[in-house]
């Protein structure tokens, strides 16, 4: 990380008397990505307006490169930090390239117009963002990712260190997203800073060094995105169910979000349960059981099996084929269920297991496979024992779910 | 539109030239005949070329072409070039294309001047008195509307539009009643200064306009690359450090004052200042750099071509100028924003 360029300092912002921002502070360091996440209303655009100066702020102090805002002219604040607005509209037909011209303002006098060095780096910054042929295109007519990449170029030909992005992504598809952070992932890495106001938090998370979490107009979180990021800051901030995990595919950052139903523990003979077996039927079990908050454990996991990471990142505790405890894990009397089961140790771990369990439930064909023995028929066919499909058997132990 | 740069420049060129062929056409067209070789003799022999052709001028003929008819092709070049560089400017300005010198209540504070300096009498004691009550009216006019939007250092355009609406609107109330209390002479002499029209203009009129008009468009065009900056809105304009309330202000004082200069040797003509920066716009594009300088020149050409042929058209009557570009502007415009409505209203 490099040295620091930026310090916005107990910003606070009103708009007719209601506070928008409250004392939020945010340092910039030098080539950092930073995503400043946070839900609709929270101030994000407004911090960064007033950090900039477009918003007239009632307190703090903003210290940009060393020196107070305030004792900058307006076009040499221009030449330091560049902010690119949401949903800018361009009328009058104006060309791409006309367009990325104006970003040239801040480095001419009042009776110049731009010259040979201004057109060379507009066009250098329209070729890196794949915007140079598209240059004497009227850029109210260009589809929607063409349009934020002339606008990004624009930013770009402003030539600053520093760079504001209002929601650069907003209303692009996935394509166009990702390419604009590559863009600003790839400029911080020559050195630019960029604070981007962003939705998408799993591709905040991929690509930013840096997340900041804003909530009714003060920073609640700021650091690197993993700190960040948590299950309950999103609940605190987004009022959102969730858990963050590392998706075992990408190795980024992933969410799994989900709606709380009302917790089945509240209404008295809820019991804990034990699920047993891989596959995408004990996996769905699981995320029902998890969402209805019900206590769980899973077994017999070997490490670093599928059923393993599941079970780790809805954190819930995983037992191994020779640890025969599970059923205490939950802390109650304890269902079981038996859905996806593999080979012979996870069936004989699921017949110990039932002696100690309230109810045992079981698919019908895992009971066709791996019923050989007098002592598997006995257990089958115990009353506490139902052949069932994991729907019928959520059905029957929980009610409708 | 015209793309390419050299495409740009030779439409300006093109429009300089069409100006300067419809002067002289202007010059011997009308109700006294001058022959075009007797103009051409004339203009020779005062650039001290030793000609044998043409007839030489009579002097009737020669008081019509330098005490009627030039200064009035002056004052129409003048008027032209002034309402449609103050309509591209207004537009620029308000980011709007249907915005025009009118909207910020330049023509309802003129009107109110001038019906003040009707109503006073003043008329007869100096053909000055109307020009100078119109200004002041206009100017007066766009300060109050500026400053009833002005909040906090900021003036956004939405509210200095619908005070500017309001403001003519109170205007125009009075200066009606004022009408209501004005005996039949007046009121003809000042509807004949509403209707707005060129004729019986003087040299008079040219030396008090020429100089507001000259050096605001000078300025202007001087200034056009900012309107580019401005035009992209507020938060991009201050964002890229240009002082947008200051150079809002210098734009639209600059604008009301060419327009009040015009208004007040010709009273209040429409839909120059609508049309013709927008036929420009579509012709060689929104860059204000071209686009004024276009439109001035265009709007001269525009504004001498309704005039001449106003009074050219049915002899011995002439149709004021007012009246020609109404007719003229008018079903051209509706049909452009039919068009506009075909293409999803680009503009």
């Amino acid at each position: 990380m490099g040295r620091e360029i930026l310090q916005a300092t107990d910003i606070s912002v009103t708009l007719n008397d209601t506070a928008i921002i409250h004392k939020a502070s945010l340092r910039l360091q030098e080539g950092e990505f930073v995503g400043v996440i946070g839900p609709n209303g929270a101030g994000k655009s407004t911090l960064l307006k007033a950090i900039r100066g477009i918003v007239s702020r009632i307190g703090g102090d903003v210290v940009l490169q060393g020196k107070p805002l305030e004792q900058y002219a307006e076009k040499e604040i221009a030449r330091e930090l560049a902010f690119m607005q949401q949903d800018m509209h361009v009328g009058f037909g104006f060309t791409a390239e006309e367009v990325v011209l104006t970003s040239r303002y801040p480095y001419l006098a009042w009776w110049e117009n731009e010259k040979k060095d201004d057109y060379r780096i507009v066009e250098e910054c329209m070729r890196f963002t794949g915007v140079y042929h598209l240059r004497d295109k009227i850029v109210n007519q260009l589809s929607g990712g063409e349009r934020q990449r002339v606008l990004l170029a624009k930013v770009l030909a402003q030539e600053t260190p520093i760079i504001f992005l209002d929601e650069p992504t907003a209303s692009l598809d996935l394509v166009y997203q990702e390419e604009i952070f590559r863009y600003c992932r790839s400029l911080t890495e020559r050195g630019k800073t960029i604070v981007m106001i962003c939705h998408d938090l799993t591709m905040a998370a991929r690509y930013c060094s840096r997340l900041v979490l804003l909530a009714h107009g003060t920073i609640c979180a700021d650091g690197k995105p993993e700190e960040v990021m948590t299950a309950d800051n999103l609940a605190n901030t987004f009022g959102l169910h969730s858990i963050v995990y590392r998706n075992p595919v990408s190795g980024y950052l992933d969410l799994y979000t989900y709606e709380k139903r009302g917790s089945v523990q509240e209404t008295g003979d809820v019991v804990g349960a034990v699920v047993c077996g891989e596959g995408e039927e004990a996996a769905q079990l699981l995320r029902t059981l998890y969402v209805r908050g019900i206590p769980l454990a899973v077994g017999p996991a070997v490490k670093n099996s599928v059923a393993a990471y599941r079970a780790s990142v809805f954190g819930v505790p995983v037992r191994s084929a020779e640890d025969c405890s599970a059923l205490e894990d939950t802390g109650r009397p304890t269902v079981l269920f038996g859905y996806g089961i593999q080979c012979e140790t996870e069936w004989q771990w699921f017949v110990r297991m039932s002696e100690q369990a309230v109810r045992v439930y079981c698919a019908t064909e895992t009971a066709a496979r791996f019923v050989h023995t007098d002592a598997d028929k006995s257990m089958i066919q115990q009353e506490k024992c139902h052949l069932l499909s994991s729907e019928e058997a959520l059905q029957r132990e929980y009610g409708a779910l | 539109m015209i793309q390419s740069n050299w495409g740009k420049s030779s439409m300006l060129m093109v429009l300089v030239i069409a100006l300067a062929s419809l002067m002289m056409m202007a010059l011997y067209m009308g109700q006294i005949p001058v022959p075009a070789s007797s103009v051409f003799h004339d203009w020779a022999l005062r650039l001290g070329w030793n000609v044998s052709w043409g007839e030489s001028l009579t002097p009737e003929q020669n008081a019509v072409l330098w005490y009627i008819r030039l200064p009035r092709i002056c004052v129409a070049i003048l008027v032209g070039s002034a309402l449609a560089i103050a309509g591209a400017v207004m537009q620029g300005v308000f980011g709007n294309p249907l915005a025009d010198p009118g909207i910020i209540g330049v023509s309802a504070g003129a009107s109110f001047g001038a019906v003040i300096a009707v109503s006073l009498g003043l008329t007869s004691a100096g053909m000055f008195y109307m020009p100078a009550f119109a200004f002041i009216g206009a100017f007066a006019s766009v300060l109050l509307t500026i400053s009833l939007t002005m909040r906090g250092g900021k003036i956004p355009t939405m509210s200095l539009l619908l005070a500017g609406v309001a403001v003519s609107m109170l205007l125009g109330a009075l200066t009606s009643g004022i009408l209501t209390f004005m005996n039949e002479y007046r009121l003809k002499e000042f509807l004949f200064w509403m209707v707005g029209g060129l004729d019986y203009r003087r040299w008079e009129h040219v030396y008090l306009a020429i100089a507001p008009i000259l050096i605001g468009m000078s300025v202007l065009c001087l200034l056009s690359r900012h309107l580019n900056v401005l035009v992209l809105g507020d938060v991009e304009a201050k964002s890229l450090g240009l002082p947008v309330v200051w150079y809002r202000i210098l734009f639209l004082g600059l604008a009301s004052v060419i327009t009040a200069t015009a208004v007040c040797v010709s009273g209040s003509i429409g839909f120059v200042g609508l049309i013709v920066p927008h036929i420009m716009r579509l012709l060689i594009g929104p860059d204000h750099r071209l686009l004024l300088p276009a439109s001035a020149l265009a709007g001269a050409l525009f504004l001498l071509f309704c005039d001449t042929l106003g009074r050219t058209i049915m002899p011995p009557t002439e149709i004021r100028v007012g009246i020609m570009t109404a007719l003229l502007g008018a079903p051209y415009f509706l049909f452009l924003l039919r068009r506009m409505r075909r293409h999803g209203g680009a503009f």
